[in-house]
């Protein structure tokens, strides 16, 4: 019964600011544990939309439910406690300490300060800022994607069913921000929370997101999972929006179990699987892009080799000496199409009863013929 | 090095006074700040919520600011008194503003993301306030509050003129009687209590963050306290006193009383020239110093206490001309001699009030006058060669007045032509004036001929000693030898210094002279 109840529903929700209108009319429910960004350019209404669930800011039309319960009914800041917010400013308060930032929410509930204690050190530990060092440190004295990771523990500290981040990677510099990015998803904690993130940035929706949607002034553009807004895109808008990046969202999207049915045309052959290829698998749900970063981690320079002309070598050092360039498959014995995007029916998916070897030039052939299939449909 | 000696003396001579007074400059200042802080802070905080209040309460409160303070005190006196009442609400309007300011900017200047993720977590408006913004804006809110202090320390010496005590006492005094040991008697004191004001709220300012907090409320619990000390009990009697600053300090003045009847158990304060009439009409206090034909004493019912003893040196009124003049002109000689001994205190007193209160031109107010006396005549017409004469006067009405006489007398009586050159700036301009010929004739006060202008040997002051006759005599030789100048007949009346009460309460105590009013103190 529960588990069948949206954790947010927004209906008809509108917000003017003056004559221009920020929202216009959305509607969106959200299952448990589900993430779901709001994409688009600057000033699309994504951070107003975001703000109405916590209140922060008041919808002219429409209703937020959150667990059922409509939030106009709740007081704010109780609402607020139940839900995480992360920040791309961070709003650290610089004049607490890193874990006494962490413990606001759960002090602001009443939790008993053992505990609170405890829950403070076991997730700075989980958020790389061991509490030894870090605890009684002040926001200013730490860098742009620690303060961040203390901005995440704090939200995370009360334990909300529901997160909402706006921008929260958008101050960081490229690196630190896919350094982090990273650990956001591998952060086992926010997996089982629904999600909603504002973002501008593609890549970090489509790595992030089980859902995106697209919004353009104030208009839901497209509701829908990467895939669909990649190879199914409702409008030009949604079509010229990811146009820029569509190779590398294509990498990032298609799966080794996407590519199967042509894979099996370009087996290459020669390769044995032994003990030592044990190593070297990769599982079927794996990105095309993950398997391409597998092989070229293995390979040294062979992905550049492919795109880019080799320096001319130096006389001085000898060329290395050609690397083994396989990658084994784990073997499956059952293959399912994703739900949302059936395979066209005349393609039998087959089956592998063995690990399956994967070249560069084998996954690159399956992954086109694979993107002319799903731009056909 | 002088001075320096002086200094201390003075200190050892008035330790108790200078307590006293330090202990009063620290309630005083210590009490406006915390009405400062009491409105200034909430005020400041609903700007932050209302921007739109913003320009105008900042700008009502600038315009306070640019009030000069004795002005703003002159405006409070109406409406509130004399005494620490008005003394302690001007300096807390003078606080204000740095007080509203910094709040303002204190909290406007906290991060806008860190108040967004302290509402997003779920803090109410009110933990808002008291947990993120004013933590992080205190540093510029008590900036602004040891602005303020720094300020009322320095604005604090003033609330001595309106008789609310402090450091301002030895000041002013100090600067009326220009003594500048007792200047600095009291500035020296006022000039630390500033510092140190400035460095204790420094320091706190100064402190890390996390105590900050604790001790700025520390600080503002610590402001009642001081507030209080004000309120010591001070010395009472059964009249009170209130006297401007140079008669406080001149010899003439209430020293020379005080030994001369025996004025005991009279607690003075010391006020403002400008105030101290207002103060006596007001019932702050009991007995004034004032000049005895002023306009207030009989606007305000007051009553010239009879100086039985002759402790105030004769100030008798009389025309100085220069000798020249009269011998080219001597047919002026008489005409100058027709107001010899017609004016009397209370005649003047009466004229000097038509034109201070009842703002009648002076001119009028002479005419009126010699026609009453018979002493009027339509003027003659000049004769085309006729040489003009110059009369001139100091800057108050009472000047203004015999100039118009002596003008009017001249017109008609003579066919010389005259000029008046009034509202000189003072005794030594007119003087001056006189000497280079720029004017003929002033009228002068043989008290102010003899200490200002003579200046002889203390010994031969004591010698004239407070006899009329004597000082006049004395004036009028050295004036002709000296400067060739001379002091005709003497109008009258005596305008010196004098001990004024309001009249209701003298005829009740039956008091008529300052003999009567030592007894009454000694009873």
């Amino acid at each position: 019964m529960l588990d069948s109840q949206p954790v947010i529903r927004v209906r008809g929700l509108s917000k003017h600011y003056g004559a221009q209108t920020v929202v216009q009319n959305v509607s969106f429910e959200l299952a448990a544990g589900e993430t779901l960004v709001l994409l688009g350019p600057s000033g699309c209404g994504k951070t107003t939309l975001l703000k109405t669930l916590n209140r922060l800011i008041e919808p002219d039309a429409g209703t937020v439910e959150v667990q059922g319960q409509d939030v106009r009914h709740q007081r704010p800041e109780l609402l607020r406690r139940g839900i995480g917010y992360v920040i791309q400013q961070v709003g650290l308060l610089p004049h607490l300490t890193v874990a006494e930032n962490v413990a606001v929410v759960p002090k602001l509930l009443g939790h008993p300060a053992a505990e609170i204690t405890a829950r403070t050190e076991e997730l700075l530990t989980r958020l790389h800022l061991p509490p030894a060092r870090y605890a009684g440190q002040y926001p200013r004295q730490l860098s742009g994607g620690q303060q961040q990771r203390v901005g995440l523990a704090r939200a995370l500290a009360a334990n909300p069913p529901i997160i909402l981040l706006d921008e929260p990677f958008g101050a960081l510099d490229p690196i630190t921000r896919a350094g982090i990015r990273r650990e956001f998803r591998e952060l086992e904690e926010l997996r089982q929370k629904t999600v909603v993130m504002v973002t501008h940035d593609v890549q970090e929706a489509f790595e992030l997101a089980d859902r995106i949607m697209l919004l353009n002034a104030g208009q839901v553009q497209q509701l829908g999972t990467p895939r669909e807004l990649l190879f199914r895109p409702a409008n030009d808008f949604v079509r010229q929006f990811f146009a820029a990046e569509q190779l590398t969202l294509q990498l990032r999207t298609l799966t080794l179990n996407d590519l199967l049915p042509y894979l099996a045309n370009h087996s290459p052959s020669g390769y044995v699987y032994n003990s030592q290829s044990g190593t070297n698998t990769i599982r079927p749900d794996a990105t095309v892009q993950q398997a391409l970063e597998q092989l070229s981690a293995q390979a040294g320079s062979v992905v550049d080799a492919a795109f880019f002309p080799a320096p001319p070598p130096t006389p001085s050092l000898p060329e290395p000496p050609p690397a083994p360039t396989v990658l084994w498959l784990q073997a499956i014995t059952s293959f399912s199409t994703p739900p949302e995007l059936p395979v066209a029916n005349q393609l039998v998916a087959p089956t592998f009863k063995a690990p399956f070897p994967l070249t560069l030039p084998s996954l690159m052939a399956a992954f086109g013929q694979a993107i002319q299939h799903f731009q056909r449909l | 090095m002088n001075t320096l000696h002086e200094l201390l003396d003075f200190w050892q001579l008035q330790a108790g006074k200078l307590g006293q007074q330090t202990v009063q400059h620290i309630g005083l200042t210590a009490a406006s700040l915390l009405l400062g802080v009491a409105v200034g802070v909430p005020l400041g905080l609903l700007l932050t919520r209302r921007p739109r209040l913003a320009p105008w309460v900042l700008g009502v409160t600038g315009i306070l600011q640019t009030i000069p303070s004795i002005a703003l005190l002159g405006f409070l006196i109406p409406a509130m008194g004399i005494g620490p009442v008005p003394a302690i609400f001007a300096l807390f309007l003078y606080a204000l503003l740095p007080i509203v300011r910094n709040t303002v900017t204190g909290i406007r200047g906290v991060d806008a993301g860190v108040v967004e993720a302290a509402r997003g977590l779920g803090f109410t408006d009110g933990q808002v306030l008291r947990r993120v913004e004013l933590p992080l804006a205190l540093p510029v809110l008590l900036a602004g509050i040891r602005t303020a202090a720094v300020i009322n320390v320095g604005v604090a010496t003033l609330a001595a003129y309106v008789a609310a005590g402090g450091l301002g006492e030895f000041i002013f005094g100090g600067i009326a009687l220009n003594n500048p040991a007792m200047i600095l008697a009291g500035a020296i004191p006022a000039a630390a209590l500033a510092l140190v004001f400035d460095a204790a709220l420094g320091a706190v300012q100064r402190l890390a963050s996390r105590k900050r907090s604790s001790v700025g409320v520390g600080v503002l619990l610590a402001l009642p306290l001081l507030a209080t000390l004000y309120l010591l009990p001070r010395a009472t009697g059964r009249l009170q006193a209130g006297f401007s600053p140079e008669f406080v300090g001149r010899a003439d003045g209430l020293p020379g009383l005080t030994r001369t009847y025996g004025l005991r158990r009279l607690p003075s304060v010391v006020l403002a020239p400008a105030l101290v009439y207002e103060a006596a009409r007001n019932a702050n206090v009991d007995v004034i110093d004032g000049y005895s034909t002023d306009g207030r004493i009989k606007a305000y019912h007051l009553q010239v206490l009879h100086d039985d003893q002759r402790v105030f040196p004769p100030y008798y009124a009389a025309p100085v001309v220069r000798t020249g003049l009269l011998t080219t002109h001597p047919e002026l000689r008489p005409v100058f001699g027709k107001l010899a001994g017609q004016l009397s205190d209370s005649v003047m007193t009466e004229l000097n009030y038509r034109v201070d209160y009842l703002h009648q031109a002076p001119q009028a107010v002479a005419r009126a006058f010699l026609r009453r006396r018979g002493l009027w005549r339509a003027p003659r017409p000049i004769r085309p060669d006729a040489a003009t004469v110059k009369l001139g006067s100091k800057i108050f009405a009472e000047q203004y007045i015999l100039a118009e006489m002596y003008a009017d007398l001249i017109r008609g009586y003579t066919d010389l032509n005259v000029e008046t050159k009034t509202g000189l700036g003072g005794t030594t301009i007119c003087f001056e004036a006189l000497r280079s010929g720029a004017i003929d004739m002033y009228p002068e006060y043989t008290g102010t001929g003899l200490l200002v202008l003579l200046q002889p040997p203390t010994a031969v002051i004591d010698s004239l000693g407070g006899d009329a006759g004597a000082v006049l005599g004395y004036v009028r030789a050295r004036f002709q030898q000296r400067f060739a100048l001379e002091w005709l007949a003497p109008l009258g009346f005596n305008n010196t210094y004098a001990l004024l009460m309001r009249r209701q309460q003298a005829r009740q105590l039956g008091i008529t002279s300052i003999s009567d009013l030592g007894v009454y103190l000694r009873q």
